[in-house]
C-alpha cells in the first residue's frame, strides 16, 4: 500500500514534467532507487522505470527552460551516499538488466565525489561490456566516460572504454559529460590515445550548438586539428568534420530561436566565435594540404614522363583525377617509370591546372601522390 | 496494554524519577546493589511506551548521567549502556511527537547544549538515537550531510528507531520539510544488502512518501508486511 502511493505520486510528477518538483524531491527519489533496485533484482521493473522516467522528464524540462548543463550536476542528486550500494550492483553475478539500469543511472552519478572510483570504474567499465547496445546505454556510457576523463585525479579507464565514442549516439541537448568533456584534460586524453577514428568520434559528440569548447579545450582541438587531421590521407575525416563545425554553426545562427537566446545572447556569440574559429583552423589546414599536393604534383607527373611534358600532366590529372578507381594501373605505370630521371616541371601552371578542376579532384590526386611519393 | 502497564503509565514521573535515581547512584559507584534494581526499571520499562514528552527532561537527566563527554567524543559510561540506549530512544520518541518551537524542546535543547558539543562524535550502541536528538536540539547541524554511515542496525532498537524517524518525519513536514538526515537513513536502511526487516522497509517508504507529501495517513494502521505490497 505505501508503495503504491509513492509510485502514484511519482508517476504523477513524472506526467506533470514538473522538473523544478522534480528538484525539490530529488532526495526522496534518490532514497527510493536503492529499493527499486532491488525489485527490478526480483524481476519487478515498475519502479525503476517511474523512476528513469523521472529524471528523463527533469532534462526534458530543462531543455524547455534553457536552463543548461549545470542543471544536472551529479550532486544535485544523492548518489554519492549509495556508493557502496552501487559497487555491489556491477558485480559479475548481477542480472543484465539491474547493471543496464545502473548504466542508465551513470550520468547522474557524481564521480567526482566518490571515494573508492577506481574499482568502481573498472566494474562499471566491465558491466558496459555485457550489456546489449541501445542509444540510451551508448548515451550514458559517453556521457559518463567524459565525465570521468575530466576529473583531475588520475583515471584509470580502461582503454577499450574509449571505442564507445565510435559508436557516437546522440547526445541530449543537456549534457554535463559534453559539458565537461571539452576542456584541455579530456580532449589531450583522447589525442594520447593515438586513434583517428576515436579522436573524430570525440569531436563530433563534443562539438555542438548546445556546449561551446572550453578556452583551453579550444586550442587543444585546434594543436589536434593541425597536428593529428593535416594530410592528404586524412581529407575525408576533415570533410566531416567541417560538416559538422558548419551544422553548429548554422544552428546557431537561429538567432532568438535558439533555445539559449533566451538565456543569454552573450553565449551564443562566444560559441560562434569558439567554432568560428575551429572552422577556420580546419579550412587553413585544408589549403596547407592542397599546396602540398601542389608541390607534390610535379613527382607524380614524372611518372608518366615518356610522354611530352605538357600532355602528361594533362593527361594524369584527367586520367587519374576523374578516374579514381583505375589505380591498379598507377602501379603498373610506376614500376615502368621508376627509374627515369626527375625534370623540373612548370609548378605554376600545374597549380592553375590544379585549382580550376573540379572541386571533387583532391581525394583522387592526393591518394594518388601519396602512393607516388611513398613508391619514389 | 494490560492493566499493570496502566498503572505504571499513571505513575511515569515518580518511576522516571526513581530511575534517574537509581542510575545516578549506580554511576557514582555509591551501591553496587542498585544494580538489580536498575535492571527491574529497563524491564518495566520496555514494556510500556514512554513517550509522552513532558517526561522528556527525565530522559535528558538520565542520559547525561549515563554519558561520558571528552572533548567531542561522547559515550556512553562503562556500565551505564544500557540505560544511555533506553534514555537515549526515549527521549527521541518523546521529541518526536512535538514542534521544534515547543517549550519541551526549547527546554531540551538549552539543556542538552549546555553539556554536548556541536562537533560531538558518537561512538556505541546509542549512537543513532543520540544522532538524531543532536540533529533535533542543534538546528544548524541539521544541514549537514551526515551518512549514517557508522550506524549499526541491531535488529529491535533498528525497528522501534525507523518508526520512530518516521514520527519526526512526519512531525517536522508539518512545520515545513522533512530533515535531510532522516531521508538519508532512509536510504541507508534500505541500501543494506540483505535488506534490513520488512517493518523497517515500510517505515523507511512511508518516510519517503511522506517528503513526496503522499497522505499516509491511511497506511499507518496497516501491519508492516502489508504496508510494503506493491500495487
Amino acid at each position: 500500500m505505501i508503495l503504491t502511493l509513492v509510485a502514484e505520486g511519482l508517476k504523477a510528477m513524472a506526467e506533470a514534467a514538473d522538473g523544478h518538483s522534480i528538484q525539490r524531491k530529488r532526495k526522496a527519489i534518490t532514497a527510493l532507487f536503492p529499493y527499486a533496485v532491488w525489485r527490478e533484482r526480483d524481476g519487478q521493473h515498475e519502479l525503476l522505470d517511474i523512476i528513469f522516467h523521472l529524471f528523463r522528464a527533469m532534462v526534458a524540462w530543462a531543455r524547455h527552460k534553457a536552463l543548461g548543463p549545470l542543471l544536472l550536476d551529479g550532486r544535485m542528486f544523492m548518489w554519492c551516499h549509495i556508493e557502496p550500494f552501487v559497487t555491489t550492483l556491477l558485480i559479475e553475478e548481477s542480472p543484465d538488466s539491474l547493471k543496464q539500469a545502473i548504466i542508465l543511472a551513470s550520468p547522474y552519478i557524481p564521480w567526482e565525489d566518490f571515494a573508492t572510483k577506481e574499482p568502481l570504474i573498472q566494474l562499471w567499465a566491465a558491466a558496459a561490456s555485457t550489456v546489449p547496445y541501445t542509444d540510451d546505454i551508448g548515451q550514458s556510457m559517453v556521457d559518463t566516460l567524459l565525465r570521468i576523463a575530466n576529473d583531475a585525479s588520475p583515471r584509470p579507464i580502461p582503454a577499450g572504454m574509449w571505442s564507445w565514442l565510435n559508436k557516437r549516439p546522440p547526445l541530449p541537448p543537456v549534457c554535463w559529460g559534453r559539458f565537461r568533456g571539452s576542456t584541455q584534460r579530456v580532449a589531450r586524453a583522447v589525442r594520447t590515445l593515438g586513434d583517428t577514428e576515436i579522436l573524430k568520434s570525440y569531436l563530433l559528440l563534443i562539438w555542438s550548438e548546445w556546449d561551446e569548447p572550453w578556452w583551453a579545450g579550444l586550442n587543444e582541438m585546434c594543436a589536434s586539428l593541425r597536428e593529428d587531421f593535416n594530410g592528404i590521407g586524412m581529407e575525408h575525416h576533415r570533410q566531416d568534420l567541417l560538416r559538422q563545425l558548419d551544422n553548429v554553426l548554422g544552428r546557431l545562427d537561429l538567432g532568438p530561436e535558439h533555445p539559449y537566446a533566451k538565456l543569454d545572447t552573450h553565449l551564443i556569440q562566444r560559441s560562434k566565435k569558439r567554432y568560428g574559429k575551429l572552422r577556420e583552423v580546419l579550412r587553413e589546414v585544408d589549403r596547407e594540404t592542397t599546396v602540398t599536393l601542389i608541390r607534390e604534383l610535379p613527382r607524380l607527373i614524372l611518372l608518366f614522363s615518356p610522354l611530352t611534358t605538357a600532355d602528361v600532366y594533362r593527361a594524369s590529372l584527367e586520367f587519374y583525377v576523374f578516374t579514381p578507381t583505375s589505380m591498379s594501373i598507377i602501379f603498373r605505370v610506376h614500376n615502368w617509370v621508376s627509374r627515369l630521371l626527375i625534370v623540373p616541371l612548370p609548378v605554376t601552371q600545374l597549380a592553375g591546372a590544379a585549382t580550376a578542376g573540379r572541386a571533387s579532384c583532391h581525394s583522387s590526386v592526393l591518394q594518388l601522390s601519396l602512393l607516388s611519393s611513398g613508391s619514389l | 496494554m494490560n492493566e499493570d502497564s496502566v498503572a505504571i503509565q499513571l505513575n511515569l514521573k515518580p518511576i522516571a524519577t526513581l530511575f534517574l535515581w537509581v542510575t545516578r547512584l549506580e554511576t557514582a559507584g555509591e551501591s553496587r546493589c542498585l544494580h538489580d534494581t536498575r535492571h527491574q526499571f529497563l524491564e518495566l520499562w520496555d514494556r510500556i511506551h514512554l513517550a509522552d514528552p513532558a517526561l522528556a527532561v527525565i530522559y535528558l537527566d538520565v542520559l547525561l548521567s549515563c554519558t561520558d563527554v571528552n572533548g567531542s567524543q561522547v559515550a556512553a559510561r562503562p556500565g551505564s549502556e544500557r540505560a544511555a540506549g533506553v534514555a537515549s530512544m526515549y527521549l527521541l520518541c518523546a521529541l518526536s511527537g512535538v514542534g521544534p518551537k515547543s517549550t519541551v524542546v526549547e527546554d531540551i535543547r538549552r539543556r542538552y547544549i549546555g553539556v554536548i558539543p556541536l562537533e560531538a562524535d558518537f561512538e556505541g550502541p546509542f549512537c543513532h538515537a543520540m544522532v538524531a536528538i543532536h540533529a533535533l536540539s542543534f538546528s544548524s547541524w541539521e544541514r549537514r550531510p551526515f551518512e549514517w554511515m557508522d550506524y549499526i542496525p541491531f535488529a529491535r532498537e533498528d525497528v522501534s528507531f525507523a518508526d520512530t524517524l518516521v514520527r519526526v518525519a512526519h512531525n517536522r513536514r508539518q512545520y515545513g520539510k522533512v530533515p535531510r538526515w532522516v531521508l538519508r537513513f532512509a536510504l541507508r536502511s534500505i541500501s543494506q544488502d540483505p535488506q534490513p526487516p520488512t517493518s523497517v522497509v515500510a517505515d523507511c517508504l512511508t518516510i519517503i512518501a511522506i517528503d513526496l507529501d503522499c497522505d499516509v495517513s491511511s497506511v499507518k494502521s496497516v501491519a508492516p508486511d502489508e504496508r510494503c505490497v506493491y500495487i
